[in-house]
């Protein structure tokens, strides 16, 4: 059974995350030097099993994505994925790199994988922070790891077998020349989805 | 006469926050969830304070911000947001907003804010 967060609780999450989204700009804008606008973000709430379902109907076009995934742990604890699609990704990248001068030798495969990954970091710290934060949790968190999968694969899924919910955000990076838009899973037992809606009741019950 | 507050932000919850805040000073409480409807509430409600979100859908903060200054030049108009860039606090500035709030919002910050 999906955990029933009702409207308000909804709201006050994906708010939560626009707020943890926001700083995850701030600090894209830090390095870049440049101006990074948000649009407003989406929230659904879903079983782990639909998320290939959801993503192959979302987006029909793309390839493939990069996975940039990280554990948190805490009261609020699971698993994070960012996923880029394949075209996005590079686009990321040249918001990063296009200024640099590449050395003939490098690896720029490599180079995109390791960008990325910092980029994850960056906004999967960022906005799991800040919930757990605001929710007066402290989580810590895992390295990052890279994975990058075909269109048609399903997504990895450790501890198979047990009940487990999606979290997903979907946003977009507004860069000067370029928008890039991608999505935030975050992955939760039955255990952390009861303990979620309890806190961002409390959360909600300051103010009532 | 009790001061006229709006509030414009697309989250139900900030503006359920910031309501409560707004009551326990005893002012009027006037809400729009996007910037389209925060101009229509403006112009008819010409309220004391207007704390507007920048992030919205139909219309954005920095538009609305930019139109209620065009009907009025002398309101008071106060951007909150999640945004921490400096540029976007420099842009509102620049269109005339007093100063820009960070969410999510603080009692004694708004409080301090709608007794100016």
């Amino acid at each position: 059974m999906t955990p029933s967060l009702n409207e308000l609780e909804l709201d006050a999450l994906k708010e939560m995350m626009n707020i943890g989204f926001g700083r995850a700009a701030g600090e894209l804008s830090d390095i870049l030097g440049t101006q990074v606008a948000l649009a407003v973000p989406q929230i659904e709430v879903m079983r782990f099993d639909e998320i290939d379902k959801y993503l192959f109907s979302t987006m029909k076009e793309e390839t493939g994505y990069n996975v940039i995934r990280q554990f948190f742990i805490g009261n609020f604890e699971g698993r994070s994925l960012l996923l880029l699609p394949y075209s996005q990704g590079k686009l990321f990248f040249s918001c990063f790199c296009d200024s640099l001068e590449y050395d003939s030798g490098i690896d720029i495969d490599l180079l995109e994988k390791e960008t990325l990954l910092e980029i994850g970091n960056i906004i999967i710290g960022a906005c799991v922070g800040k919930i757990a934060e605001l929710l007066k949790d402290r989580v810590k968190f895992s390295p990052p790891s890279f994975i990058r999968i075909k269109a048609d694969q399903i997504l990895p899924d450790e501890n198979a077998g047990e009940e487990k919910f999606v979290l997903s955000f979907k946003t977009v990076f507004q860069f000067e020349h370029q928008n890039v838009s991608g999505y935030l899973f975050l992955i939760i037992d039955y255990g952390t989805a009861k303990w979620l809606k309890d806190a961002i009741s409390d959360f909600l019950g300051q103010y009532q | 006469m009790s001061k006229k507050i709006l509030i414009v932000d697309d989250s139900i919850s900030i503006r359920l926050f910031l309501k409560s805040f707004v009551l326990e000073k005893g002012y009027s409480f006037i809400e729009a969830k996007d910037g389209q409807e925060g101009l229509e509430k403006f112009m008819e409600y010409d309220p004391d304070i207007t704390i507007l979100d920048l992030t919205m859908p139909v219309m954005t903060g920095m538009e609305a911000l930019e139109k209620m200054k065009e009907h009025n030049p002398e309101a008071k108009i106060w951007i909150m947001t999640a945004d921490t860039q400096k540029k976007t606090h420099e842009h509102a500035i620049s269109l005339g907003a007093e100063s820009v709030l960070k969410k999510p919002p603080v009692k004694e910050v708004i409080h301090c804010v709608i007794d100016q």
